[in-house]
């Protein structure tokens, strides 16, 4: 950068008055607000997968019980299994995204050891 | 190119984010919500509008945090939320012609102005204070941000030439305003 781009940045960071109060406070609510709309999804997402897996179960049950022939009983056996595994079905979803989640944690982690290492920017703001 | 360690901490507390991390979030917004204020408050000239343009923009980065997939743009991506709300407000408070008309007339009107000023960096100030919101904004982007000129055009939705063609028209109007002031 030369000189007038540095005082433009300087000028342009001094004009008007940044209320670090209202920052705080808003950056409180807008974090508050992000907690509950996660416990929320959390809570539908819950919901929604054990309501489907009953339902499956359910509906299994009584299309196993009504089930006049061999493959209809089949059918509804695996339907029943379904309903049963869908809980297991949804632990391994989650299992699968926190893991993959835990490894570009990981992978991020390094990335930023490397460049501490290599002694670029301080990882404060520009 | 290679990124920079602020940049690779940012993704970072991004993932951390999508994890449930409230810490993460909370440090998030603590570092980007001055440079979201500082935009917004060139965009529109109001403290009060430019608050209520940074909630908005939180409130937008709250709904698709999760459903972000490449951390590296979580910069420019808020940045768009924001400019996308900044021209929102602009739209309501019926700015948009204005602005143009402004931009015009002050490409031609004001480095014929002849005011009494210090030299340097009030004279700078000055000439900043009297570019429309659309070129403070875009400068602000550029110098005080930091984004590239791809970044930029990403943000504002246009070509990078385009860009780098208004970014000139900027800073030579700059200079002129400015060589119109220190003639004084």
């Amino acid at each position: 950068m030369y000189n007038l781009e540095n005082d433009i940045n300087k000028i342009l960071s001094d004009m008007g008055e940044f209320d670090a109060t209202k920052a705080e406070t808003l950056r409180k609510e807008i974090v508050q607000m992000w907690a509950d709309k996660n416990l929320v999804r959390a809570k539908l997402v819950f919901w929604i997968f054990f309501l489907l897996s009953v339902g499956i179960m359910i509906a299994g049950y009584h299309g196993l019980r009504s089930a006049a022939d061999t493959r209809g009983i089949i059918l509804w056996a695996i339907f029943l299994m379904i309903g049963f595994n869908s809980t297991i079905l949804m632990k391994l979803w989650y299992w699968v995204v926190d893991s993959k989640l835990n490894v570009l944690k990981e992978l991020k982690q390094l990335e930023l050891q490397i460049a501490e290492l290599a002694g670029k920017n301080t990882p404060s703001e520009n | 190119m290679a990124k920079s360690r602020a940049q690779i901490y940012d993704e970072l507390l991004v993932l951390k984010c999508q994890q449930g991390n409230r810490e993460a979030f909370a440090e998030l917004i603590e570092r980007w919500q001055k440079r979201l204020w500082h935009y917004a408050f060139q965009v529109t000239g109001s403290q009060t509008a430019a608050w209520d343009i940074v909630q908005e923009t939180w409130y937008g980065v709250v709904k698709g945090i999760n459903k972000l997939k490449d951390t590296a743009v979580f910069p420019r991506w808020v940045f768009r939320i924001l400019n996308h709300k900044c021209v929102d407000w602009l739209r309501k408070q019926h700015l948009q012609s204005r602005l143009s008309d402004q931009l015009v007339n002050q490409a031609q009107d004001k480095p014929d102005e002849k005011q009494n000023c210090a030299e340097g960096a009030e004279s700078l100030r000055q000439a900043v204070e009297r570019l429309s919101p659309e070129s403070r904004a875009l400068l602000t982007l550029r110098y005080h941000t930091g984004f590239d000129i791809a970044q930029i055009a990403g943000i504002l939705d246009i070509a990078e030439g385009t860009v780098k063609s208004r970014l000139h028209r900027t800073l030579k109007k700059l200079r002129e305003m400015m060589g119109a002031n220190s003639d004084v």
